[in-house]
């Protein structure tokens, strides 16, 4: 079975050409632009894995991994958090996520993550 | 109405007071002008300040590298980034969903971040995705309301690559700003110009702008921030003479300079501008008046000894803090920030006497050399208010002529005084010479005098003796039958 992950951002570019490696690399990708978006696409369309952007218009990267892990159906999907702002990331009881990519990050980091979150099935 | 300030040093004072809470602002200029600089350095001063800020982006230009520019600059605070400066992009939202789609993420934003101040930089993409020129109109009629709804704050960054001129958003929106880079000769020059301004009055015209890693900042005109001589002034308070130590010299000024007014020592190189500069600065110290000495030319080291020379007991006085020596490179760095600088130590360090050394290099300092005039006379009107007697050396060209040309314009009819310098030839020595071309409002001594420079300073000697001695400064002699032939 395709594995697939899904990415939230907001931006415009580093996960267009992330999704592609991706697409490229044999994954099934789909897009959110923000972290209510990105909860919906995984109500309809499972994912194995979820890349979230940090700051985001209506719903940030955060506050959709606390959902993701409040919510048995989504509790188990590893989540990594991408941003340019390390400064930003949640510390302690709020770090709910599995991994981070500092942005800009190479492709070959991002394999290398999902990889490591997600191996071969 | 309440303002807010956008910490940009000198912005302010161009806007007189800053932002109105609650406006719409365009920020207008090229690739390059520094907006997004400007945006951010706005924000995180508001942030510093308490507010919730948001930063949109609609351009393609990543959040990523647009941090990372930033964090080389010196007002980048990471602690206030996702707390009080949220990063967002509205691209993709304006992609799919046009511009009614980029006002409901605006509005939503706003409410749920409790934003006080939102920059959103790329105008142009708003205007490239409406669909006329009506809908674009509309968009900025929306983003008014929300930001006059809920007092925030809005900054709309907008590159003016597309045609220049004034364009519909600019009659709506309550300010423009518009960012610049010009060529002058050589120098490249930022500036910046208020080109409107709802509801007070601003600084017109164009002031320098610098960008470093400290941010932006701009200086204001200097002469647009003073207060311009008028003929409704009070007369100046009478203050007491600024003799020269000199007994020939004060005696022809019938004592000294009136206190308080400004004198043009005009001369060629090497006449002894300097060293009556520093005659006038020790008399000063002397009575303990404190006194600066600003040059382009000379180092203080090289001043100091100078001074020992002349026994003028320079050094004495620099260490019991009634003499300060401010040297300015001749390099870029521009009439506002010169004139800035001085009056700020004029200020700070309670200075009474100004020596003033090149008024020639104020010159080169000057990007608009039309604008010397004008500052010259806001600078020195405000020297006057602030009780301070100046001497400002201006070189003149030749160094044997037998004309004066002034070489700024206009310059000398705003001076109160006029002291003139010259060297003459006369029997294949060189002597100085000292004459008054003008004293404001007052008899003066107008006889040619000669000046010499001894190891105890300066020394104006008795009026010179040949008869034949002009105010051209082609020394003679009658008594020479050799000549006369």
């Amino acid at each position: 079975m395709t594995q697939s992950v899904l990415i939230v951002d907001d931006e415009f570019g580093l996960a267009d050409i992330t999704a592609d490696l991706l697409r490229d690399a044999g994954y099934d990708v789909r897009l959110a632009i923000n972290g209510k978006l990105g909860l919906d696409s995984l109500v309809e369309h499972p994912a194995h894995l979820v890349l979230t952007d940090l700051m985001m218009p209506v719903m940030d990267g955060p506050e959709m991994i606390r959902r993701m892990r409040a919510d048995p159906r989504f509790a188990a999907i590893p989540a990594v958090l991408m941003t340019a702002l390390p400064e930003a990331i949640p510390h302690g009881e709020h770090a709910l996520h599995d991994a981070v990519l500092i942005k800009p990050f190479s492709l070959a980091e991002v394999l290398a993550i999902v990889r490591r979150l997600l191996p071969p099935a | 109405m309440t303002r807010i300030e956008t910490g940009i040093p000198g912005l302010d004072t161009i806007l007189n007071g800053g932002l109105f809470k609650g406006g719409v602002y365009i920020i207008e200029g090229p690739p390059g002008s520094g907006k997004t600089i400007l945006g951010n350095q706005v924000c995180f001063h508001r942030a510093a300040a308490g507010d919730s800020t948001i930063y949109i982006t609609l351009l393609a230009e990543s959040h990523t590298r647009m941090i990372a520019h930033l964090r080389t600059m010196e007002f980048f605070r990471p602690e206030l980034i996702a707390s009080a400066i949220y990063y967002i992009s509205a691209f993709k939202v304006l992609e799919e969903s046009g511009l009614d789609g980029l006002l409901k993420s605006l509005q939503e934003a706003v409410h749920q971040r409790k934003a006080a101040f939102v920059v959103l930089d790329g105008l142009v993409s708003a205007e490239e995705f409406a669909p006329t020129a009506r809908a674009y109109k509309k968009f900025i009629h929306e983003l008014q309301t929300i930001s006059s709804m809920t007092g925030c704050t809005v900054l709309l960054l907008s590159s003016t690559e597309r045609a220049a001129g004034f364009r519909p958003e600019h009659t709506m929106v309550d300010g423009l700003i518009e960012l610049g880079d010009t060529v002058v000769g050589v120098q490249s020059l930022r500036h910046v110009v208020v080109r409107k301004l709802r509801g007070t009055r601003q600084l017109r015209g164009r002031h320098a702008m610098e960008v470093s890693s400290a941010g932006i900042k701009i200086r204001p005109r200097i002469e647009t921030l003073l207060h311009l001589p008028d003929e409704d002034d009070p007369a100046p308070r009478q203050m007491a003479q600024a003799n020269f130590g000199v007994i020939g010299l004060d005696a022809m000024l019938r004592g000294g300079l009136p206190g308080g007014s400004n004198t043009i020592v005009l001369g060629p190189s090497g006449s002894g501008k300097t060293m009556l500069g520093l005659q006038f600065l020790s008399a000063g110290v002397r009575e303990d008046q404190i006194g600066l000495y600003f040059g382009f030319y000379e180092r203080p080291a090289s001043l100091l000894a100078k001074g020992v020379r002349l026994g003028l007991g320079l050094e004495a006085a620099r260490e019991r803090g009634v003499l300060h020596l401010l040297w300015e490179p001749p390099i870029e760095s521009g009439l506002d920030a010169v004139v800035e600088r001085v009056l700020r130590a004029v200020v700070d360090r309670r200075v009474t006497r100004l020596c003033f050394d090149g008024l020639h290099g104020f010159r080169h300092h000057a990007e608009y050399p039309e604008r010397t005039r004008a500052v010259f006379s806001a600078f020195a009107a405000e020297l006057t208010r602030l009780g301070v007697t100046t001497l400002f050396t201006l070189e003149t060209g030749e160094i044997v002529s037998a004309g004066i040309a002034i070489p700024i314009d206009g310059v000398s009819a705003l001076a109160d005084n006029i002291l003139l310098l010259r060297h003459v030839e006369l029997r294949s020595q060189l002597y100085r010479l000292i004459s008054i071309l003008k004293v404001r409002d007052r008899a003066y001594d107008g006889a040619i005098r000669e000046f010499q420079i001894t190891d105890r300073g300066v020394v104006v000697a008795d009026t010179f003796d040949s008869a034949e001695q002009i105010l051209t400064g082609a020394a003679r002699t009658i008594t020479d039958p050799e000549s006369q032939r």
